[in-house]
């Protein structure tokens, strides 16, 4: 196989997880540039239906869910699979980024993070490698956060959650290496989508903020999807239970 | 909710007694009013009076009493 021919994702169907804006939007655009069928999930219908229309080709498929119902996860997953076809790939990047100090932190918003952050994506990891869901050489890839390791003030449950979540990918990898299925986590520092957009319009100097933060600067979305395109092409058949790091240089 | 249920709640915020403070108390003089009590505050607004504050407004704010003017 060629190195060109290994991002020909023809006859591949990819589902991906918070595909309504930044991130996953944007990993949606670039996959089906590259003639995949892509199955988009998230909570707001809205953003879903503007995301598909993006896409490049007329067979991808939308469905609105909301993740945090983890005992809704199995049917959903049962029924994507029913209605299309084993999947070659999931991509998770369904979550919140909220910044909440401990003195704001309630219970209720610690598990709902933790549960969107992390739980939701194990389920969803869970279902996906069931015989019957998934094809041979499947991926899959989550989004963490370079909060992992920065672990800044009013990040505690957010870092927490993306922590869990790339410990149980390590964990996971290793118990479906046997099915020829591979698990990575990306972790990003600041990336430019609606909530970098709010940061910088609400404070005066936001931009010079995060720009100071980063030396190379704001992450785009694209450069993110490029490596879950990377993670999802046979290139990366033999790297699993692996963090990669985008740093902007911190 | 209350003026005293408000300033209760700013109190816990704040971490000081519900009596060490009032309307009239200027924020520079609370020793905790620091950046993560603002976005604190901020998010308790959010939650409890769904006030969405910007960082720009928060900055602006001078006394309790700002903050009480727009908890409602």
């Amino acid at each position: 196989m060629s190195f060109l021919d290994a991002f020909d994702f023809t006859g591949k169907t990819i589902l991906i997880a918070g595909a309504s804006s930044g991130i996953g939007r944007e990993t949606a655009i670039q996959l089906s540039e590259l003639n995949s069928k892509i199955i988009l999930l998230a909570r707001r219908e809205k953003q879903l239906k503007e995301t598909i229309n993006m896409l490049t080709g007329s067979c991808h498929k939308f469905y609105s869910a909301d993740l945090t119902e983890l005992d809704k996860i199995e049917s959903l997953v049962k029924m994507i699979v029913a209605e299309n076809e084993p999947l070659s790939g999931l991509v998770y990047c369904a979550g919140i980024a909220e910044t909440i100090p401990l003195k704001a932190t309630t219970p209720q918003r610690s598990e709902y993070t933790m549960k969107i952050n992390c739980l939701a994506f194990c389920e969803m990891v869970r279902q996906f490698v069931k015989k019957g869901n998934y094809s041979d050489n499947a991926k899959i890839v989550g989004i963490s956060s370079l909060a992992v390791r920065t672990r800044e003030k009013g990040k505690m449950i957010y870092a927490a959650s993306k922590s869990a979540m790339e410990v149980a990918v390590q964990a996971i990898a290793k118990e479906i290496a046997h099915k020829n299925i591979s698990i990575n986590t990306i972790r990003p520092a600041f990336v430019r989508t609606v909530i970098y957009d709010i940061f910088v319009n609400s404070t005066d100097n936001g931009y010079d903020y995060i720009s100071g933060l980063q030396p190379l600067g704001i992450i785009e979305p694209y450069e993110v999807a490029s490596l879950i395109t990377y993670l999802l092409s046979p290139c990366a058949n033999r790297i699993s239970g692996s963090t990669f790091e985008i740093s902007a240089g911190i | 909710m209350t003026y005293k249920e408000k300033i209760k709640m700013l109190a816990e915020l704040m971490d000081v007694k519900e009596d060490e403070i009032s309307a009239d108390t200027e924020l520079t003089d609370i020793e905790d009013y620091d950046s993560m009590t603002k976005i604190s505050l901020i998010v308790l607004m959010k939650d409890e009076f769904g006030v969405e504050l910007s960082a720009k407004e928060v900055k602006a704010f001078e006394t309790v009493g700002d903050i009480l003017s727009r908890m409602q």
